[in-house]
């Protein structure tokens, strides 16, 4: 018995001390952060990490927020990421939809006819944030029925992720009774699970974004308990030297000045890479995703 | 091209570039030419808060120089919350009770998602208030601005089209304010295929929940005429002659495809006229630089001067004015906003390096 106390207090303090101890890998990892920060090259960086580890990845993605407008799907970039071996899951909100009150009925017949109401229509289209629950819902469904499964979704800039992790809360609270507030409810319940959500919320190193990435977690922080990380992008602190100019020893000094300033609050910064194509890059920042686990 | 001062300015962009301190600076730039100006933002990042020490969301409020020059500016600051602009709506409508409603009260929290239909409302007040030469408009990022670009056609559908598609499954209950007699009437409407479909609807919404929801769509009905007036907004915004749309963008920000795609995609509302702004130039600074041939140094200065030009290239093929504004290594807040003004201030042309 104290053997195994020992050995178990052990194994705690190596995973909490020895950094070579890799972290528990979540079933679902949130990307966000404001726009133009690098969240889909990291994103789709970090799926082709954990699928080189061999795990199950599904890169994530939401292609239209109304049921009237067309998906945007672009052959050509889905054709590019997955020749880097990356699986790609373009979401699409009619067939979330319809896939969920189907199942709800149990009549695939009776809920392409509902999605199609001009009733339902305006439904979804008049409550706010009513799109953002059903692509959740989707992704925890795609979660729930392969447990295997692991889920990184490039998810809408910073006050689109708001609205949508707020509107599943919204929901629970607006319906009150009935098969949507019990799924809201099994929703949230299952996102506040531990080691299953991690939200990575990206940043450039200023003062500024990351103030800004600070904001967001605070806000997200306010109702939930998920495990909410900030990381730097395009760092370009590695590329320090003596014989940099002064505007570029500024802007590094800056940098760490802003950094500094958060100290502790961004555990990682990437860097600021030289590669010379998208593809590239991906391939050239997939190594270092372990440290966004 | 002069750069001429419009009765609307309006601010977009992805987000992260600066976009809220290039309006505030350019509406600081504007007071100090003696204009009176109201700065209204969406997106409020704590910073702006703090800058000029506002405690209060959701109204106008007069700011001192935030470069105490001992100069008065006649300056207000306004942070959108939804909830103050609904009750502001109800009150002019004479329906305060809507306030009570479970479910207004849960969509018109921030983040509840009707933030850019309530913004283009409070932008229509506060001209109605006539107080104001101009009013600068930060909006809120990414697609986020979209959505407000498309809200005044979404008000319309929503009022329009939505509703009457409701009530005509539902019933006039609208206009009978009589609960008893106004059930009574909707049990009347509801026809066999509706009442299926509401009883399909119910087995997933539960069964509380569409009545609420009829209850929370009549509250809304009533401040239609205010939302309906906001629309007569649209001409003046969409008017070239009247606005000045400004789209920021930043070296720092990958995100050249995603800019172009705003234009495309904005359905006519970023046009040629819109003026770019790209944030956080350092070519010039780069050009001066000399590092050694094929170092490492070397490929720095080419991937981060490429970075740059191809930005530049792309909104300079695209839209007719660009404007650009240099990075600022001062990291106070203060001094880099003051630095910006400055940038605003000499902007006699546009089309090049201010």
């Amino acid at each position: 018995m104290y053997q195994v106390l020992t050995l178990s207090f052990y194994l705690q303090l190596c995973i909490c001390f020895n950094p070579n101890v890799s972290e528990i890998i979540k079933r679902f990892y949130i990307f966000t952060g404001k726009g133009g920060v690098g969240k889909t090259t990291l994103s789709l960086s970090f799926s082709k990490y954990l699928s080189s580890e061999n795990k199950k990845v599904q890169y994530t993605y939401f292609t239209n927020s109304k049921l009237e407008e067309s998906p945007h799907i672009e052959k050509s970039m889905i054709a590019q990421y997955e020749s880097l071996g990356i699986n790609i899951n373009p979401l699409e909100l009619a067939s979330c939809a319809q896939g969920y009150i189907a199942k709800k009925l149990n009549s695939k017949t009776i809920a392409s006819w509902i999605i199609r109401t001009p009733f339902f229509t305006s439904l979804i289209n008049m409550i706010p944030g009513f799109n953002y629950v059903i692509f959740l819902g989707q992704i925890l469904q795609n979660l729930e029925d392969d447990p295997n499964l692991i889920v990184v979704l490039d998810a809408p800039a910073s006050g689109h992720t708001l609205t949508m992790l707020e509107a599943t809360r919204n929901f629970r609270n607006i319906f009150q009774n009935g098969a949507i507030f019990d799924d809201t409810n099994t929703m949230l319940n299952r996102m506040n699970e531990k080691n299953f959500l991690k939200i990575n919320i990206i940043t450039i190193p200023t003062l500024l974004s990351i103030q800004e990435a600070i904001e967001l977690k605070d806000e997200i922080s306010k109702s939930n308990t998920y495990e909410i990380e900030i990381y730097g992008n395009y760092s370009l602190k590695t590329h320090s030297n003596s014989d940099l100019p002064e505007f570029l020893t500024k802007k590094i000094e800056n940098e760490q000045f802003a950094l500094d300033s958060s100290t502790k609050l961004i555990p990682y910064n990437v860097d600021f890479m030289l590669s010379t194509s998208e593809s590239c890059l991906i391939k050239d920042l997939a190594p270092s995703m372990n440290n966004l686990v | 091209m002069d750069l001429e001062t419009k009765q609307f300015e309006i601010f977009s962009g992805t987000g992260g570039v600066g976009k809220t301190t290039l309006a505030t600076s350019r509406a600081i730039s504007l007071a100090q030419q003696k204009k009176r100006v109201l700065l209204i933002t969406i997106d409020p990042s704590k910073r702006l808060k703090d800058l000029f020490q506002l405690s209060h969301e959701g109204i106008a409020v007069k700011v001192p120089d935030p470069f105490n020059q001992n100069e008065e500016l006649d300056l207000q600051v306004q942070i959108m919350n939804p909830q103050n602009t609904f009750s502001k709506m109800a009150e002019l409508a004479q329906c305060t009770e809507v306030l009570d409603n479970r479910i207004l009260k849960i969509l018109t929290k921030p983040y509840g998602g009707l933030n850019e239909i309530l913004a283009l409302v409070e932008l229509n007040l506060q001209l109605k208030t006539n107080n104001f030469d101009v009013i600068v408009l930060d909006t809120p990022p990414g697609n986020h601005f979209l959505d407000f670009l498309d809200s005044t056609k979404r008000i319309r559908v929503f009022f329009d089209k939505s509703f009457i598609e409701i009530f005509h499954y539902l019933g006039k209950k609208v206009e009978y304010e009589n609960n008893s007699f106004g059930k009574k009437i909707f049990t009347k409407f509801v026809a066999g295929g509706v009442k299926k479909l509401l009883s399909y609807l119910n087995k997933v919404t539960g069964d509380k929940f569409v009545d609420e929801f009829i209850d929370a769509i009549i509250a809304f009905y009533k401040t239609k005429n205010i939302f309906l007036d906001a629309l007569t907004l649209q001409q003046s915004i969409m008017n070239t002659n009247e606005s000045n749309w400004f789209l920021v963008t930043s070296v720092e920000q990958n995100k050249i495809q995603e800019a172009l795609d705003l234009k495309n995609n904005s359905k006519g509302m970023i046009t040629d006229k819109t003026i770019i702004l790209i944030n956080k130039c350092i070519e010039s600074d780069l050009l001066t630089w000399m590092p050694i041939k094929d170092s490492a140094n070397d490929q720095l200065k080419k991937v981060l001067l490429q970075r740059e030009l191809k930005l530049k290239e792309a909104f300079n093929k695209t839209f007719s004015s660009v404007i650009n504004f240099p990075e600022i290594y001062n990291v106070s807040p203060i001094e880099h906003l003051k630095e910006l003004t400055n940038s605003w201030n000499h902007t006699r042309s546009i089309n090049g390096q201010i």
